[in-house]
């Protein structure tokens, strides 16, 4: 008999699902299953993922949730249709509003309010039908079920039979029917499906446990008490309900009501757009967009009015006038939160001083840049509109994400949810995961092993996937001999079946979903963990599915830093620089560049970055655009950036798998660069169409997709055979198809000219460059003491705070950078007020005692000072410093001080040697303005030692023996570790390969490296390829290293 | 109340409560109970109820039992349970 299971928890039922979405799809699948529902806790977090993994997979999949109810009751609720998903959404959102954020109950009221569309069950053992059943309460069971029958309607409402072989089941079942009976109540069979297969019960008890924050030992009433939650076969839920057909048969029946397509029924409109009276949405954004034309171009010249009415016709034709001045809107907001906060000055128009950046296919839009959406002109850098937004992509959504500085974000955040209401304006959720880290320490904690074991298991197992814990173990000299011990094998299983499950929803750090149309029509919205904010329960893929309109608040701390450095140059020479006009094709800067002269410049700083830059040599614009995008996990994984670069510099002709492959991939040389060109090949080999070819390739990213991708492959490999491609050469051309991360070709270009900006700063303004990277800390590849390094080697010296010069943050001093308070540890927004306050009131300190008199800073705080070097302008002994701080510091109290002399109590100090200033100012400052420690050391490191000035002469293939500060560590996707040692002439780059990393992986995370190995270089690259490697001390502590995965 | 057996406690004068006991139980072609050898051999006339129970999976000693509340022919009802890792039978109060 035809069955389909109508209630079943996948893993987005946070610790209490234990199987993913894909695992239960494919098992109900082979089991003969009719249709799945997925009926999760209060959420709807995997709806729209299930949706479409249900329509890829080809078995019908029903959107449900379980609902609590007040009294913790549960009632299992199915969406027939979009009104009923709709009542489902706000039912959900309801819930989620009341009580405390984490615990939603539905008032029942509420249920009765919104039933249409609905189909509901009487839910499981903890459904109050089922719950008054087992206490014999029969008459008030029998009134409830009337209740809801009288909403729902006979056809509508079930009462769910449920046996899992547990104690109590057959009891509670056989009282069900009677009252089903006696009521006119239909009753339907479900399997309160908690994982796809019996084995995965393990798991779920560990999850039980680690919900409850308890072992397994001490959960034993929360636990279920068997095994039998899993998708069962058709067989044997006939044998459970052989009595009772019709319970199997009217699962057929609801899900034959059942016909929701979220893929395509959610209808989402455009957002309208309140427009002036007299215009609508089309003819307001024209007036607009010729506004700033004038403005920009002096005139509406011919080329502009052209590339003008190409682009209307197709913003009328898909109605996207409503969506482009949405968010023109939010960049008007942005504007208006940067005025103020006192960052912008109001005289100045939005283009000349635009709050943030656009990104995605946007940037190709001459109207975009106009209402200041993006920062590039089209016409300028000749962006064809078709390469960028091709017209079939138009009717869906065109992606546009929003860089902003910062500093604003987080205000125009919260300006965002009052403008539009929280109901049109949320949030976008996240899904945290399980990695290796969270693995072990929460399946530890649940099996009952030795807390400090798991405790430094948990800190040496670093990062990455927790499948990969037994093999890590098997590295640990702690921990080898137990990968065979009971429990602890356990704890390897588990970790590999629980690495990637949803952790717990969060929210977003940016991300938006705006809409005109009430939100909790189409998601469940609720609050977030921070007071104000609204958080909707799809993550970005989900919302990406959806095509809702999003916007993406990130904030860069590359805008912060060109839009301060933009600042202090108009501060220092009178002069404001309009950065999207500067000469992009600066020869000097783009040399720069090439000589790998790149830190702190926004995505090419990077080691890896570094290595590609000084091989692919970028004269223009489009080549940064590749520079950019070559780098990224998804290029690497194909060895793509090789490649590449081997037929950049003609060292490989440029070559295709297929002819059909030459249109997406011409312009880079036949390799796949930009993730548009994943779906171009799609489109080109295979024939998909472009939305399908766009679903393919989101697929790859997606977890547990074994199954999903291979449904693709099989489509691929048809398509590519009508197209005349063999079959080899099909295979071929799948392979370079990844889940790893790459980007759109548009994002390449925009982030591109950021770097070009970045560049073009640091080679004609180095002083205002490095002041405003020092001020945005954190951020960036590298620590301010690099930072200084590397501007002391443009000419720029740093120097110490100065009580009486510096300011709360870094300033500009004569052609110096002068270090700000906030620089110094412990020093904080209020201290660094009091210090320029007292100093603004009373003219300059004249003493240590007037200091701490005027400023009242805490002594903490004023040894910290003391200790950066910046009381030196008054008395250069930092130790009689600190000793006159000692004996004059009165905290504030209620008594008042007396002036009482100290003079007597004076004593004379050694004043503290190099070595130990040095010492201290590494640790208050983490960096040292005089110079870098390696100097210091240097009488160690002499005999026999390279520096890497030394490394810059030598040749191809010599052996270096080396000693240096740890700055940087970089693993591109597991392949080979960049390592970056420092010293006081310059940085020496290392690569280190797999079998060496193993060897040496502990030492390699000590600060201090003495290396050995050879030098290889490449294309104008120069590495030490590490065979050995030794740690040394030198400091208690020491600028902390910029890792990266 | 307890009866006072007047008896002093000593080590291994107390036993658990409810512990199983062992005994034969002949089972058809799916495995359920046809006949029970007690103190003396029975057939099983009807099966009124069953359950299962899995814990413990993480120890030495896993429990898995299959339960079964059957009616015997000689009109009593017991609770008889496979454990399914050693496949033995047992008979236990419920």
């Amino acid at each position: 008999m035809p069955y389909a299971e109508l209630h079943c928890h996948s893993y987005y039922s946070f610790h209490d699902g234990a199987s993913s979405l894909e695992e239960l799809i494919v098992r109900a699948k082979d089991l003969g299953y009719r249709a799945l529902a997925i009926t999760d806790h209060d959420n709807l977090c995997g709806a729209m993922q299930y949706a479409q993994l249900s329509k890829s997979l080809d078995i019908q999949g029903i959107i449900g949730a379980e609902v609590t109810l007040e009294g913790g009751f549960h009632i299992t609720l199915l969406a027939k249709d979009r009104k009923g998903y709709s009542n489902l959404c706000r039912l959900i959102t309801a819930a989620h509003a009341r009580g405390e954020r984490n615990d939603p109950t539905l008032p029942i009221k509420l249920l009765s309010e919104h039933t249409k569309g609905l189909i509901a069950l009487s839910g499981c053992p903890k459904g109050e039908v089922s719950q008054l059943a087992s206490k014999s309460r029969l008459s008030e069971a029998k009134k409830l079920i009337k209740q809801y029958l009288d909403w729902f309607g006979v056809d509508n409402y079930y009462i769910e039979l449920q046996h899992n072989s547990a104690f109590g089941d057959t009891a509670r079942n056989t009282v069900l029917l009677k009252l089903a009976e006696e009521t006119g109540a239909r009753v339907v069979a479900t399997g309160n499906v908690h994982y796809h297969v019996r084995e995965r019960h393990r798991l779920q008890d560990c999850l039980v446990a680690i919900k409850n924050c308890k072992s397994l030992e001490e959960t034993h009433r929360e636990r279920r008490a068997n095994s039998e939650y899993y998708l069962r076969s058709v067989a044997e839920l006939e044998e459970l309900f052989r009595s009772h057909p019709e319970a199997l048969e009217n699962t057929l029946k609801i899900a034959e009501q059942c016909t929701l397509d979220l893929t395509k029924d959610l209808s989402y409109i455009f957002p309208d757009y309140p427009t002036p009276e007299g215009h609508t949405p089309l003819s307001y954004l024209e007036k607009l967009c010729y506004e700033a034309a004038t403005r920009r171009y002096g005139s509406i010249t011919p080329q502009v009015r052209e590339r003008l009415d190409e682009e209307f016709k197709l913003i009328k034709k898909y109605s996207l006038a409503g969506f482009l001045l949405m968010y023109h809107e939010v960049i008007r907001l942005g504007r208006e939160v940067m005025i103020d906060l006192g960052l912008s000055d109001p005289n100045l128009t939005l283009e000349e001083n635009p709050p943030g950046r656009g990104r995605g296919s946007s940037v190709a839009l001459l109207a975009g840049y106009l209402i200041g959406l993006s920062h590039i002109d089209p016409l300028k850098y000749k962006l064809s509109l078709e390469r960028f937004l091709p017209a079939d992509t138009m009717s869906s959504v065109p992606d546009i994400d929003l860089d902003f500085p910062r500093s604003i974000r987080e205000e125009l955040i919260l300006r965002t949810h009052e403008k539009w209401g929280w109901q049109h304006a949320a949030l976008t959720g996240t899904i945290a995961t399980y990695q290796i880290k969270g693995a072990v320490r929460d399946l530890g904690k649940a099996l009952g092993l030795p807390e400090a074991e798991i405790d430094r298991l948990a800190k040496q197992s670093d990062w990455g996937s927790a499948k990969k814990l037994g093999k890590k173990m098997g590295r640990m000299p702690n921990f080898k001999d137990k990968i065979e011990a009971p429990v602890w094998r356990d704890l390897i299983q588990l970790a590999a079946e629980l690495d990637g499950f949803p952790k717990y929803m969060g929210q977003h750090p940016g991300g938006m979903i705006l809409s005109s149309t009430p939100l909790i029509d189409i998601v469940p919205v609720q609050r977030g963990a921070i007071e104000g904010r609204f958080v909707c329960q799809w993550d970005k893929d989900s919302i990406d599915d959806a095509g809702f309109v999003k916007i993406d608040f990130l904030a860069l701390g590359a805008l912060s830093q060109l839009q301060d450095a933009v600042d202090l140059i108009k501060e220092r020479t009178g002069q404001r620089i309009d950065m999207s006009r500067i000469d992009f094709e600066d020869g000097k800067v783009y040399d720069m560049l090439c000589r790998g002269d790149a830190i702190g410049i926004f995505q090419v700083e990077s080691a890896a970055q570094m290595q590609t830059i000084t091989r692919l040599k970028p004269r223009n614009l489009l080549d940064m655009a590749h520079e950019v995008a070559a780098v990224r996990p998804g290029v690497g994984a194909n060895h793509g950036v090789h490649e590449y670069l081997l037929r950049r510099t003609k060292k490989k002709p440029v070559t295709y798998d297929c002819p059909l492959e030459q249109r997406s991939l011409e312009r880079t040389l036949g390799i796949i660069l930009f993730q548009d060109q994943v779906n171009q090949l799609a489109i080109d080999v295979a024939g998909f169409a472009p939305s399908e070819a766009d679903r393919m390739r989101r697929a790859f990213s997606r977890k547990h997709n074994e199954e999903l991708i291979e449904q693709y492959h099989q489509k691929f490999l048809a398509g590519a055979k009508e197209h005349g491609v063999p079959e080899e050469t099909a295979e071929t051309v799948f392979k370079k198809f990844n889940g790893q991360y790459m980007f759109p070709e548009s994002h390449a270009f925009a982030f591109g000219v950021t770097a070009y900006q970045a560049s073009w700063l640091k080679y004609y303004y180095p002083l205002e460059f490095f002041v405003a990277i020092f001020n945005q800390q954190p951020m960036g590849f590298y620590n301010l003491e690099t930072l200084k390094e590397d501007a002391r080697r443009h000419g720029i010296t740093a120097l110490n705070p100065d009580i009486n010069k510096s300011k709360a943050k870094c300033l500009i001093e004569n052609g110096a950078l002068r270090i700000g308070f906030l620089n110094v540890t412990g020093l904080g927004e209020a201290s660094a007020e009091a210090i320029e306050s007292g100093r603004q009131r009373g003219g300059e300190f004249k003493s240590i005692g007037d200091f701490l008199e005027r400023t009242g800073v805490l002594e903490e705080v004023a040894l910290n000072l003391a200790g950066s070097g910046a009381f030196d302008s008054l008395e250069t002994n930092r130790r009689k410093v600190k000793w006159e701080i000692g004996l004059r510091y009165r905290p504030i109290n209620t008594q008042i001080p007396l002036p009482l002399p100290v003079a007597q109590d004076m004593v004379e100090l050694k004043a503290p040697s190099d070595w130990e200033r040095m010492k201290e100012e590494y640790n208050v400052l983490s960096l040292y303005p005089g110079g870098h420690i390696m100097a210091r050391l240097r009488p160690r490191f002499n005999g026999g030692f390279h520096t890497s000035r030394d490394i810059e002469k030598l040749r191809d293939g010599a052996f270096i023996t080396a000693a240096g500060l740890v700055i940087r560590r970089q693993r591109p996707h597991g392949k080979v570790v960049f390592i970056t040692l420092e010293d006081e002439f310059g940085h020496i780059p290392c690569m280190v390969f797999g079998k060496v990393y193993e060897q040496y992986e502990y030492t390699f995370r000590s600060a201090f490296l003495i290396i050995r190995g050879r030098l290889t270089r490449r294309d104008g690259t120069c590495n030490v390829v590490i065979n050995k490697a030794e740690s040394f001390n030198a400091l208690e502590k020491v600028p902390a290293s910029k890792d990266w995965r | 109340m307890v009866e006072d057996t007047g008896k002093a406690l000593r080590p291994g004068t107390y036993k658990p409560v409810n512990t199983p006991e062992e005994l034969k139980v002949e089972e058809d072609a799916e495995g359920l109970p046809v006949t029970v050898k007690g103190k003396r051999r029975q057939a099983v006339i009807s099966i009124e109820d069953r359950w299962r129970i899995d814990d413990e999976w993480w120890r030495a000693a896993p429990v898995s039992r299959l339960y079964y509340n059957v009616l015997l022919a000689s009109g009593q009802r017991a609770v008889l349970y496979k454990d399914l890792i050693s496949n033995k039978w047992y008979e236990q109060e419920y």
